[in-house]
């Protein structure tokens, strides 16, 4: 019974937390533009993810080793910078794009601007982490997620042709505009598939204390949860083809994003949009400033435990503290958030093969993973993820230049 | 604000034809897929042309008059709220004079390139307007000011079809 209600707690904590800045505008975008057209990017992300999250957290519950601690140890310091410094630049400007999505809520919310709230929501993102524990932050935000679950209701309401949405999860050719299309595909990849995520979900096994025990339950957290939460990814893009599409309206600035439920629920529609962004960006930003902590810590070889009080973890606390209040700097200094969230969705799918490449290496070390190494299937999923990672590494450049001006 | 706007309901504005549709039967498409990915290779110049392609920006324009639209409609049946309708009628406004000043008339087709300027400019002034009858709570002026802006939009979507033929 015990183990049953920390599976559903696992899976409903992964469907609340699996929207995020990124994810919902790259979908606004792609609905609005292109209609159904890109709900199978968002599959694609999706089941990539899925395999990422399944994977590393097999790889954690058998060898009790989190990615990071496991790159490091199989491939030696010198290799581990590369994933550490990239893994840091990327996922610093997914925390202040995220930080920048709180920060837009309030400003929706309450005239105020951005940049007067950047800092206030960082301190709020640091003091959660300062004295919470791993289960408040990540079950704590992730339960009030849920109120993302408003895009399948007005998705619902919307009576969208559920053979046109169907058709939507085959890859298609674009009639107009390549460029766009192509770089919204890899951006809502970038969106889905972020390495911090799979980190901090390797790192939240340890965390947790989970074992070999546990393999059922992470499997069916990894496959369920983030199944449900691509839902949600869809969900926001079929709004957005049905609102925004026959409208004619194109996102060119986050705010005009406000304006997808409100035609569908009225004025709740606006309240929970608001708390749905506020939110969604909130759990991001503490689970993003922690992956990036739990990644410095375990390269470098510190204590490290978000359980543990920051003066048992002094550097840990201290990586924390430093990189959420940096970043909420940034965000005083104007950037535009709607730009910030493209571009580092576009620089996070960039960055994939760094992470995605190895654990095909470690999913088959018998030193590491011993019996529970990746069968033939794993193996060719992984495989062909990280030649969608490469394809996605070359293009990346070339289509920020074409499809993100 | 008062609840029910008597000027324009949302049922009565004109949507895009056509609902999202796959276009893998698409004859462009076809035809485009011979071409494959050897676009790549012409960053540059893609780059030099998409960045000020005007058709693009008219098309921005129209979608930033049909968001005045949707904006003045929500506010003046209290969808949304005042500080975040004032907000982005000015973020628009903003964006607005940008392509009024990046817009090149030379490389503006002739036959659009002496209307497109008086319809941003328009834009421009019915965006002030709406956010006016914002700060005033007029619903009469917020329904004329979508009423202005529906009509705008159509006409910068037709220019933007125009600049890109």
């Amino acid at each position: 019974m015990k183990r049953l209600l920390e599976l559903s707690l696992g899976i409903v904590t992964s469907i609340g937390g699996f929207l995020e800045a990124g994810s919902i505008i790259t979908a606004v975008q792609g609905g609005a533009v292109f209609g159904y057209q890109l709900l199978w990017a968002i599959a694609l992300g999706t089941v990539g993810l899925m395999l990422l999250v399944e994977q590393s957290g097999r790889l954690a519950c058998v060898s009790g080793r989190t990615v990071g601690d496991a790159l490091r140890e199989r491939f030696g310091i010198n290799f581990f910078v590369i994933p550490l410094v990239t893994g840091l630049i990327v996922s610093f400007l997914v925390l202040a794009s995220e930080i920048g999505g709180v920060s837009l809520a309030l400003q929706m919310a309450t005239g105020i601007s951005l940049q007067w709230w950047a800092l206030p929501v960082a301190f709020a993102g640091w003091f959660l982490l300062w004295k919470g524990t791993f289960g408040i932050v990540e079950k704590g935000t992730s339960l009030l997620g849920l109120v993302t679950i408003v895009f399948i209701v007005a998705a619902l309401k919307l009576h969208p042709d559920w053979g046109e949405v169907t058709a939507g999860l085959l890859p298609t050719r674009p009639s107009h505009d390549r460029a766009r299309y192509w770089y919204l595909v890899v951006s809502i990849i970038g969106a889905s598939i972020s390495p911090y995520l799979y980190m901090f979900y390797s790192s939240g096994v340890v965390e947790d204390g989970w074992g070999v025990d546990d393999l059922s339950t992470n499997k069916a957290t990894a496959v369920l949860g983030m199944s449900f939460g691509g839902v949600l990814s869809a969900a926001v893009l079929v709004v957005a083809a049905l609102v925004f599409l026959p409208r004619g309206i194109q996102v060119e600035r986050y705010e005009q994003a406000g304006l997808l439920l409100p035609p569908v629920l009225g004025h709740a529609g606006f309240v929970l949009f608001l708390a749905s962004l506020g939110i969604a960006c909130f759990g991001a930003t503490a689970e993003i400033t922690l992956a990036m902590a739990y990644l410095v810590a375990q390269g470098l070889g510190w204590d490290w435990s978000e359980n543990a009080k920051p003066k048992e973890n002094t550097r840990f606390s201290l990586t924390y503290t430093v990189m959420i209040l940096l970043a909420g700097v940034v965000m005083t200094l104007g950037v535009d958030p709607l730009k910030l969230t493209n571009f580092s969705m576009m620089l996070t799918a960039a960055s994939l093969p760094v992470t995605v490449v190895p654990m095909l290496v470690l999913m088959n070390d018998e030193a590491l993973v011993g019996d529970h190494r990746n069968r033939w299937f794993g193996n060719v999923a992984l495989g062909a993820l990280s030649i969608i990672a490469i394809v996605v590494l070359l293009s990346a450049v070339p289509l920020q230049v074409m499809g993100g001006s | 604000m008062n609840a029910t706007m008597p000027t324009l309901a949302q049922a009565e504005l004109p949507l895009r034809e056509g609902p999202p549709t796959m276009s893998s039967s698409d004859g462009g498409a076809r035809n485009a897929s011979r071409y494959g990915w050897s676009w790549c290779a012409l960053v540059p110049l893609v780059v030099a042309c998409g960045v000020s392609d005007p058709a693009k920006q008219i098309e921005r324009a129209a979608s930033w008059a049909v968001t005045t639209r949707e904006l003045a409609i929500e506010r003046g049946v209290g969808s949304v709220g005042r500080a975040y309708t004032l907000d982005l009628l000015d973020a628009g406004r903003k964006d607005i004079r940008k392509i009024e000043a990046s817009l090149d008339p030379a490389k503006v087709p002739a036959a659009v390139r002496s209307q497109v300027p008086g319809a941003l400019v328009e834009l421009d002034s019915t965006m002030t307007r709406a956010g006016d009858a914002v700060r005033r709570g007029n619903p009469l002026l917020l329904g004329a000011a979508a009423a202005a802006a529906d009509s705008l939009g159509h006409t910068l979507e037709s220019l933007g079809e125009q600049a890109g033929k």
